[in-house]
């Protein structure tokens, strides 16, 4: 046999042994969006109430689609804008927040918006740095782990693992935390009067809850303005307007000037010998669109958050229901709902509430009393997971992300090192603390709070931009020593 | 690969249409969309025995 015939026969050989693997993971596509859809219409036929978590499932696939097509994380934003010096996914980025807020403009002046805005202060700037170092160190966002989860990267999974088990813990904190409580915080989480079943003046978290956070005011750019949230004006002017709009072309102007101007013009000088202002909007623009990927991901991901809502509120309006804890103790599942007789529910996006949710529930289960916190027992409850809402939606985001990195070819299960198991697990468990004392993560407390006009989202959002710089600093710092000992040893 | 993701696409998009059709007609149906406010609500006929009981329930004895 001849070279060429050899070389023709191996060509042959492997373009087959990549078409079966392509077909494979076709059909494991098809698998894991049949198993989803025979969930939903199996529990749909038992009994129609599911269907209220079934809203949750498909809008979660669709996240977990978009973030995955996108490439959508803010840990890899900030990680390649301040290491690298790449812009497109903090623009990217950046744009996915406008467009989600130009539809959550639309459905809130409507009326059927299901977002509560969240106190604002200082807390949730400190929250967003711990989270923003966290998320550097773990080598993705909460939302960006979940994705990455359904890309077969085993990391990712111990991000969230730790993310979750920390939560949990953090919440339910008591003892010697109580040392670290301010004398203010006590009194007033006490004077608050909660149910004797919640231990509002014992626990760090629960004395910041009652005793810090909701003192705080809670304002929307609409209501700085006198404006109401569901008004036209407050919505689109107010909320979206100057509440994003305006903030996000600033960022994205300090973004072209620190990171993107300097390229564009050398490029256009080198062709025409000089540059106008015509060119710096040029520039601008350009940056703008460079992502387009991501622009889209985040245009689908505006839309289907509004949508979630819009669908959310109709069903509670169908079943009479405010929350979900109320369907959960008519289908017989009384378990784990709070004292309120509710459960996690926010009706739309979210991600790590879920998380503390379902190791809550485990600790529960092995005897923990974790009931008697604001966190747990007051709030959120602890569901069991099968039929959690909020946590069909973070399963379905990791099965749409596999979907779609099954059909692009992306999947590959992707075993960590220990050096990178221990960084998932630190900066998971930042994440976590981050998470709770800023009330949510890099999405609920960031991405949506933002879009709808939250002043907290904002200060959560510099917050976690700052902690991602000394998240990427801090690396830098420790690659160096690393190398620097690695060469010190050869030279011996 | 492009037909297979088109095909979860309309899997994925047939869902979700049926959850938007289940979920919007009672706010069509009570007027929280679509409708002049107040125009519509859930109304309980009550025969004219029953209303005279009611109102008899209040009168002094």
């Amino acid at each position: 046999m001849s070279t060429t015939a050899i070389d023709i026969a191996t060509t042959e050989a492997s373009n087959s042994a990549l078409e079966k693997d392509l077909r494979k993971k076709r059909y494991w596509a098809y698998g894991v969006t049949v198993f989803f859809a025979l969930i939903s219409i199996g529990t749909f036929l038992y009994s129609e109430y599911y269907i209220y978590l079934s809203v949750y499932l498909w809008f979660g696939f669709i996240y977990g689609m978009c973030l995955q097509y996108g490439r959508f994380c803010f840990s890899s934003a900030f990680r390649d804008l301040f290491a690298v010096g790449v812009p497109r996914m903090a623009v990217g980025i950046m744009i996915a927040t406008v467009l989600f807020a130009a539809v959550s403009a639309f459905i809130t002046s409507t009326g059927l918006s299901t977002f509560h805005a969240a106190p604002t202060s200082i807390h949730a700037f400190i929250a967003g740095l711990i989270f923003g170092v966290g998320m550097v160190f773990a080598g993705g966002c909460a939302s960006g782990s979940l994705y990455k989860t359904g890309e077969g990267n085993m990391s990712a999974l111990l991000v969230i693992l730790s993310i979750s088990v920390t939560q949990a813990l953090f919440a339910d904190m008591a003892g010697w935390t109580n040392a670290l409580v301010p004398d203010a915080w006590h009194e007033s989480a006490v004077a608050k009067g909660l149910p004797d079943t919640i231990n509002a003046g014992d626990g760090w978290v629960d004395q910041y809850l009652a005793g810090y956070v909701w003192n705080q005011p809670v304002l929307t750019f609409a209501t700085l303005f006198g404006m109401s949230d569901e008004s036209i004006a407050g919505a689109f002017l107010g909320n979206m307007l100057v509440g994003v709009l305006f903030p996000a072309a600033l960022l994205l102007v300090i973004v072209y000037f620190g990171w993107s101007r300097r390229a564009f013009l050398r490029r256009r000088v080198k062709e025409k010998g000089h540059s106008t202002f015509r060119d710096e909007l040029a520039g601008y623009w350009a940056m703008i669109t460079a992502n387009r990927r991501t622009a889209i991901a985040g245009l689908l991901l505006g839309i289907f958050c509004g949508l979630q809502m819009l669908v959310t509120q109709g069903l509670r309006v169908k079943f009479g229901i405010q929350n979900a804890g109320t369907l959960l103790e008519r289908l017989g599942f009384d378990y784990g709902i709070s004292i309120n007789n509710t459960v996690f529910d926010p009706g739309y996006w979210y991600v790590t509430t879920q998380e503390a949710q379902w190791v809550g529930w485990v600790f529960n289960k092995f005897g923990a009393d974790n009931m008697d916190n604001i966190y747990f027992g007051f709030v959120n409850g602890i569901p069991n997971p099968a039929v959690n809402p909020a946590d069909w939606m973070s399963l379905a985001l990791i099965g749409g992300a596999a979907v779609m990195a099954l059909l692009h070819n992306e999947f590959k299960f992707k075993k960590p090192t220990l050096e990178l198991a221990v960084w998932a697990m630190i900066g998971g468990a930042l994440m976590g603390i981050g998470s709770r004392l800023g009330l949510g993560c890099n999405v609920g407390a960031f991405f949506v709070r933002v879009a709808q006009g939250d002043t907290s989202g904002w200060l959560f959002g510099l917050g976690m931009i700052g902690g991602a710089y000394i998240g990427v600093k801090f690396f830098n710092w420790w690659t160096e020593r690393r190398m620097a000992k690695e060469f010190a040893s050869c030279d011996l | 690969m492009k037909s297979s993701l088109w095909t979860v696409v309309v899997l994925v998009a047939g869902f979700i249409g049926f959850l938007m059709g289940y979920s919007l007609s009672p706010m069509i149906e009570s007027g929280m969309i679509g409708g002049a406010p107040g125009t519509a609500g859930i109304k309980a006929e009550v025969s004219e025995d029953m209303q005279e009981y009611y109102s008899k329930l209040t009168d002094p004895d």
